[in-house]
């Protein structure tokens, strides 16, 4: 397939260079932008190029399961198998695995490892708010995610493990959550419900002013005392496995910020959603994290320069009946007006790339991928964003 | 069943990114063109609506947009404040205690606090009326749910805390809340989606999760960025086979039915979808034209309020 687009699409090169020699790839990016397809297109491509590759991703979208060969992924890892590929005439030379991570079950074992004992452990599992909540506490989802991605890759199975992150909006709640979850664990506010005594120590006045029985009380008032008991008994009994969490977030945020890893933002064309890829850079940037380019998906491919789309329609008509099919004036003129409504998106899909392209600079990776006529659930599909990924 | 303009509540879910905000704008709005009173109620971080308006930013003092459609955009923390100040009953008891920056973290860590203050506010704006004449303040509310990362989590949230808890102000807050999302004389939640594979899947997932774990009436599923064919069947096929005849030269006719072809391949893919739909999802469907336009303002909105109103007064569509 031939085609051009306003900023020039020359660095698949860059892109082919972080996936055949990172050992650790990360998509972050808004919702709804591809992220998932665009992780497991990078998997394959090294899988084809010889390296054994897994894609971690978290959402369970079954319909890319079940093309890449496995009826559902599930929280084991699992091989795609090579009749797969056979069926649609790839030959990979190294091996391509994926998995979903099931969140509550990542949670569990976190619970099970960092546990000091076996009653502190039942005694989570108990909490009514673990029941409830464990997954939806603050960057707990994300925290997991990040503890498997270290355990998978401390493990060393893998020459490459690709990353596909929860959706994240505003920042990159992904790096925040160990910070989150610390914050949530032993902020001094809370310390004071479960050891008064030592906030007290270290917060000095302040709060204490105030008093802390009423403050309690008034609280209270709205979530009634037995929120705040039962609040109170999970985060202490969570405590105890905090220093476990802490290290290993440490760890994990070693092997991030080392050029064994690279982060890659997906996102779509539409400016607001750049907006908020260009905000993630800027964090990352700020986090040390090394950054390897952006991927735009879905990109309006443009068809006519405005004065060709002036043709009168007899005139096309004319030449395109001349091969063999009739085409009235009627049809002609629909045609060109179609063309016409899809370069108004071209258009603004370009004037977008470019800005996007004198803002980030020369250096970093700008790849754009085409918008599809069909939807990409298939080993077909991904291997046809792959060529127009890398070339 | 009543139909969408005689509910009071109107709740929009969908996944990010599949135009909850441009849908619930556009109900809203053309509620307001039938003389209705309109609360439109955007909540979490991003505040959208004035592009949409082209109004100064929303907050969360309402503000009227258009004749009779006033617009709010609520974060968790002024809601929290709103509620607060209300159980209290003193502005000064709340900064002492609640603006205390401590306290503030440790807020922040309660679970489901956000959701129930954000849907609090919500059963508030719904139930309130004014004290002259005993009438609602409004006729309707729109809301502009968070989209669904979590699951339903946030709708979900009354009913969690009413399990999790044995009793307290929490509890009763959220059974409130929970009996007003359930009556079907006031509420209807509609399933925003774009007809897209992914999308698609996850809006039945989405339905069959709100039948087994949600007690809401069901409305619509809005099917969003839906494209006019522009060809006819018989078109279509000229526009294929003249493509398989023509020399891939990159000439103005090559262009043409490649763009032309383009439109025939979404546009049936669309077709299967919103067949798909219509098959697993036992909802009436709304479908929103997708618009060809530089700027998405005001203009674009006021037509898809059209779209929604025509097709309302029919039922809804089956393909």
């Amino acid at each position: 397939m031939t085609w051009t687009i306003g900023a020039p699409l020359t660095d698949g090169g860059k892109l082919d260079d972080i996936v055949m020699s990172r050992r650790i790839v990360v998509c972050v990016g808004s919702g709804g932008v591809g992220k998932t397809t665009t992780s497991a297109v990078l998997a394959l491509h090294a899988a084809m190029r010889g390296r054994k590759v897994l894609v971690l991703t978290i959402d369970p979208a079954r319909r890319l399961a079940n093309s890449l060969g496995v009826a559902e992924l599930d929280n084991e890892e699992r091989q795609i198998p090579i009749e797969q590929f056979d069926a649609v005439g790839l030959e990979p030379k190294g091996e391509l695995w994926a998995m979903m991570l099931d969140m509550k079950r990542s949670f569990d074992r976190l619970v099970d490892r960092y546990s000091p004992d076996a009653e502190t452990r039942q005694k989570i599992y108990d909490n009514r708010f673990y029941q409830y909540f464990s997954t939806s506490l603050a960057g707990t989802q994300e925290y997991s995610a990040m503890e498997r991605l270290h355990e998978l890759y401390e493990e060393g199975d893998y020459d490459l493990i690709v990353l596909d992150t929860p959706p994240s909006g505003h920042a990159l709640d992904f790096l925040e959550a160990p910070r989150r979850m610390a914050d949530a664990i032993e902020n001094s506010a809370l310390q004071w419900m479960y050891r008064p005594s030592l906030a007290a120590r270290k917060f000095g006045a302040g709060l204490f002013n105030i008093g802390t029985t009423y403050v309690l009380k008034t609280i209270s008032r709205f979530t009634g005392a037995e929120m705040l008991t039962e609040l109170g008994s999970f985060l202490s009994n969570f405590r105890h496995m905090f220093e476990g969490f802490r290290s290993r977030a440490r760890h994990v945020r070693e092997v991030l910020s080392s050029d064994v890893t690279s982060f890659l933002i997906v996102t779509s064309p539409d400016p607001i959603t750049v907006d908020e890829a260009r905000f993630m850079r800027r964090r990352l940037a700020e986090e040390n994290i090394p950054f390897g380019g952006f991927v735009v998906n879905r990109v309006h491919r443009p068809y006519l320069p405005r004065e060709e789309l002036e043709t009168p329609a007899s005139e096309i008509a004319e030449a395109l009946s001349s091969h063999g099919v009739a085409v009235d004036e009627v049809l002609a003129q629909k045609l060109l007006d179609n063309a016409g409504e899809f370069q108004i998106l071209a258009d603004l899909d370009a004037f977008t790339l470019e800005a996007l392209r004198e803002r980030a600079g020369s250096r970093v990776a700008i790849q754009a991928v085409p918008y599809c006529s069909r939807d990409i659930h298939s080993l077909e599909g991904l291997e046809w964003v792959r060529k127009s990924l890398f070339g | 069943m009543k139909g969408l303009f005689e509910r009071r509540f109107v709740i929009q879910t969908g996944k990010g990114g599949v135009g909850k905000t441009t849908v619930s704008a556009a109900i809203a709005l053309a509620a307001s063109r039938r003389g209705k009173r309109v609360l439109l109620m955007e909540i979490g971080a991003k505040e959208r609506g004035s592009r949409l308006f082209g109004s100064k930013p929303l907050s969360f003092e309402p503000i009227e947009v258009e004749d009779n459609l006033f617009a709010i955009h609520v974060s968790p923390d002024q809601a929290l404040e709103e509620y607060a100040v209300l159980k209290l009953r003193l502005k000064t008891l709340y900064r002492a205690v609640f603006e205390n920056r401590f306290v503030r973290s440790f807020l922040r860590v309660i679970p489901g606090l956000n959701e129930l203050t954000l849907l609090g506010k919500a059963w508030y704006e719904v139930t309130l009326k004014d004290s002259s004449t005993g009438r609602y303040r409004w006729d309707m509310v729109v809301v502009d749910a968070p989209a669904t990362g979590h699951g339903i989590f946030f709708l979900k949230i009354p009913d969690v805390i009413t399990s999790a808890l044995s009793g307290g102000p929490m509890v009763d807050e959220a059974r409130q809340i929970a009996n007003l999302l359930g009556d079907e004389k006031t509420t209807m939640l509609n399933l925003v989606t774009l007809v897209e594979e992914m999308p698609v899947n996850e809006t039945i997932e989405l339905k069959a999760q709100l039948d087994a774990e949600l007690n809401v009436p069901l409305g619509y599923v809005v099917a969003n960025s839906v494209y006019p064919p522009s060809f006819d069947a018989e078109e279509a096929a000229r526009v294929r086979e003249a493509r398989a005849s023509h020399p891939h030269d990159g000439s103005v006719g090559d262009r043409l039915l490649e763009a032309g072809v383009f439109r025939v391949e979404r546009v049936e893919l669309q077709t299967g979808y919103l067949e798909r739909i219509d098959r697993e999802v036992d909802l009436p469907q709304i479908r929103v034209p997708y618009y060809f336009t530089e700027r998405f303002d005001f203009q674009t909105i006021s037509k898809i309020a059209d779209d929604i109103d025509r097709q309302v007064d029919g039922g809804g569509q089956t393909p």
